[in-house]
């Protein structure tokens, strides 16, 4: 059975009979959104993004800040441009080269089988629908539901003001749909891929497999955000920076954030062999952890997560060969060994820290699951050995330690944004 | 020296002591003990980690505690391997990896009598028929014991003699009727107790007795079972319905029906409902409830997971091993019921779940 949230600019829950007819209706709703031009769209986007500081419902969102940052207009078009590769290909023809002309079209309904855990990825898939001016079926979950919600009412109720006229937001909203089904309903599953021009999969491995393996019509593009894992790599002369207890701090905030369940949540820090040792390096993180705000450090664990923080401490109490540095409560947890290559997550602010002989021999590990790392390698020469040779096995992206969570375009390696249009040409004479 | 504090202890009525009394005397066998357990590298490197001596050890919740899930993957023994005379498997339900706990005679022993005590306390000191709902064949008799096993053996020390009520055919646990007609053809004033896991007496030998329609009158009967809830909690069972089932079904008062919590990592020290249903401590251990978040100890009344301190072990670690169940201190020294000591609620196991969203795992599948 198919519960609707959203349908038509409607928030009401009702007993969805037909996808099909709703996809219909998204399909119709999109033609007021694709009359906007992508300004208009950046302009609302961006009187949004300060609603969302203004409106205490909104700014208590988890990531709420963050993606009003997001939501400014300078870094709404600089995506724009860097998928696009140009400033007005969503809204017409233009010139690429003489004798070419290209533009974006939108491919038509987007549908989102929405992640578990962080429900701010909710709204960033929603808004790169927006942004290639898709309607969106979201399959929301009791976490994402909420956050949508409260995000989408506010969109309905602003206007932004632009040079070419007011634009009201209820004309995003209405191309919009909230759903929700069994995930375990083949039917329901089938008839939401079969109505998508564009499927975007996010999740854990068993979720993105399972979407993938929908049937849907020939010409849908599939996006899948699967499972992925994040590091941080640190060199001896990056250890010796004034600044090193800043960029733990903001490390330590990379790992707290979404209970480090997300993919760009570190996992385990590489550090150089040398000088400075692994556990010199562990109490300095440790250091960056109690530097935590009180919401981030001392935040509950769920329950299952608890319990995986609980048996690797034990574990690695109990091993004579490996180490841990840990406060007395749950707040956050450093696990020091030295075995080869990537341990599996703990998650719940519980980073393992291993000592490399060699970073090139950490790249040598690195796989195509591998998305975010953050890069503190200082030697230039060791810099670029690295980045060639860890982007060469998989990593999608360097970034500095603070930066592992933000949403940047490319995602997992992907131009999102490019893959939800169609891109269509005029070759004259 | 600390035998003899030991051997106190298990003489003694095992809910007589006040906490006040009491804590003193567990604690300074608690010490001995972990500063024995030392000799065990992994205790060793756990105790120097955490930076604790033993000796310096001011209460239970000051303990360093092993998560029960280390019995899986550590040998956690503090005696010589050619001691160990026997190694206890738990079920393993949570991650189909057994633990593996050692036993030497010097614990099997203390368990023995430790279980004598509690048992003698609902029970009386005469011998009597053990009833058990379950098929023989869970104490044959290999070297290594299951739960159910060891369940059997350790309440068996009160039996005069034992009869099985179920049997086990092509895998299938059925009535045996022969047995039952036994238990049915004995005489009033025989004295008996009961023993079986609790979803095997729920879904097995109620659902096979009511559907053949049989009875059994067992009026002075005492009834222990274990294993937990959570198969009978997912079908809405609860303490209260499980005994009107259940004392019916055997001709027996309601309240008697006393559902037990333990655990082979702690074998011995099993917590048996009063006639409050609550859970009671025995004076050779403690329980102490941890925060989910600060691990501190909670106060009365607020859940958490379960920790058993126990001083039975003398070829294991045995000092405090954390559970991954949650339960809830309700008092100490004051149930109703008259028993010292603490007194708690057991509600199940800890969420498990496996790890969702985008950021869960290495491995290449």
């Amino acid at each position: 059975m198919t519960r609707c949230y959203l349908l038509d600019g409607r928030f009401e829950e009702v007993e969805l009979g037909d996808l099909g007819a709703a996809a219909v209706l998204l399909e119709e709703r999109r033609k007021e959104l694709h009359k906007l031009d992508q300004e208009d769209i950046i302009e609302l986007l961006g009187l949004m993004g300060r609603e969302m500081i203004r409106d205490p419902a909104l700014s208590a969102i988890e990531g709420g800040s963050y993606i009003s940052m997001w939501l400014r207009k300078e870094n709404l078009r600089g995506l724009c441009r860097t998928n696009y590769g140009g400033e007005h290909m969503l809204d017409r023809f233009c010139e690429v080269r003489p004798g070419l002309e290209m533009r974006a079209q939108p491919r038509g309904v987007s549908c989102h089988w929405l992640p578990n855990n962080v429900a701010t990825m909710s709204i960033f898939s929603l808004l790169m629908a927006i942004l290639s001016k898709n309607a969106s079926l979201l399959k929301v979950s009791e976490v994402s539901r909420p956050v949508l919600t409260a995000f989408l009412k506010a969109m309905a109720s602003l206007t932004a003001e632009t040079a070419r006229g007011p634009v009201p937001g209820e004309v995003i909203v209405r191309t919009v749909a909230m759903i929700s089904f069994d995930s375990s309903s083949i039917k329901d599953n089938e008839a939401m891929s079969m109505a998508a021009d564009v499927k975007i999969a996010w999740g854990s491995g068993e979720a993105v497999r399972a979407v993938v393996a929908l049937p849907q019509k020939e010409t849908c593009d599939t996006l899948v955000f699967g499972p992925k894992y994040s590091l941080a790599v640190f060199d001896q002369a990056y250890l010796s920076r004034a600044d090193l207890p800043d960029a733990l701090r903001r490390l330590a905030i990379d790992a707290a954030l979404f209970d480090q369940t997300a993919c760009s949540s570190p996992q385990v820090v590489f550090v150089e062999k040398g000088e400075r040792s692994s556990r010199w390096f562990a109490e300095a993180l440790a250091k960056g952890f109690e530097a935590l705000p009180v919401r981030l450090r001392s935040a509950p664990l769920p329950e299952p997560l608890s319990l995986r923080v609980i048996n690797a401490r034990g574990a690695y109490l109990l091993d004579e060969s490996r180490d841990v540095v840990m406060p007395k409560d749950l707040g956050w947890t450093v696990l020091l060994d030295r075995s080869p290559g990537l341990p599996e997550p703990v998650q719940g602010r519980c980073v393992f820290v291993r000592e490399a002989d060699d970073l090139g021999e950490v790249a040598e590990r690195i796989t195509r699951k591998v998305q975010t790392v953050a890069i503190c390698i200082d030697d230039p020469r060791k810099r670029q050995d690295f980045t060639d040779k860890a982007s060469y096995r998989g990593v999608d992206r360097f970034v500095q330690p603070g930066e592992m969570n933000d949403f940047t375009l490319p995602w997992d390696g992907l131009m999102p944004l490019g893959r939800m249009v169609r891109w269509v040409t005029i070759r004259r004479k | 020296m600390a035998e003899q504090e030991l051997e106190r202890l298990l003489a003694m009525p095992p809910y007589s002591l006040p906490a006040y009394e009491k804590e003193g005397l567990l604690m300074d066998l608690v010490r001995k003990g972990a500063e024995k357990a030392l000799v065990n590298p992994h205790i060793r490197s756990m105790y120097s980690k955490l930076g604790v001596v033993p000796g310096e050890m001011a209460s239970p919740a000051s303990v360093p505690f092993v998560p029960v899930s280390m019995f899986k993957s550590f040998d956690l023994a503090t005696c010589g391997r050619e001691e160990i005379t026997r190694v206890l498997r738990s079920s393993g339900t949570t991650s189909q990896v057994p633990s593996a706990v050692p036993l030497n005679k010097t614990t099997a022993s203390n368990q023995t009598k430790a279980l004598r005590s509690i048992l003698g306390a609902y029970l009386g000191s005469k011998r009597r028929t053990m009833i058990v709902i379950d098929h023989p064949g869970i104490n044959s008799p290999t070297r290594e014991l299951t739960a159910r096993g060891a369940g059997v053996r350790g309440l068996s020390i009160f039996a005069r003699d034992t009869i099985y009520l179920l049997k086990e055919v092509d895998g299938r646990l059925v009535l045996d009727e022969d047995a039952i007609r036994t238990v049915q053809a004995l005489p009033p004033e025989q004295g008996t107790y009961v023993f079986g896991f609790t979803y095997i007496i729920w879904s097995v030998f109620c659902a096979q007795m009511e559907e053949a329609g049989l009875r059994l009158s067992l009026p002075g009967t005492v009834v222990f079972h274990g294993g937990g809830w959570k198969k009978l909690k997912d079908q809405r069972v609860d303490r209260e319905c499980f005994g009107k089932r259940l004392s019916e079904v055997i001709g027996c008062a309601s309240q008697e029906v006393r559902d037990f919590y333990g655990m082979a990592e702690q074998t011995g020290l099993i917590f048996v409902d009063c006639e409050r249903g609550h859970k009671h401590v025995p004076v050779f251990g403690e329980v102490i409830i941890r925060d989910l978040r600060t691990l501190e100890e909670c106060p009365a009344g607020k859940r958490g997971l379960i920790e058993v301190i126990s001083v039975l072990g003398d070829s294991y670690y045995c000092q405090a091993v954390l559970t991954e169940d949650v339960g809830t201190l309700l008092g100490t020294d004051d149930c109703p019921c008259g028993r010292r000591g603490r007194y708690f609620r057991v509600e199940g196991r800890a969420e498990r779940a496996e790890m969702r969203g985008c950021g869960d795992t290495f491995r290449e599948r």
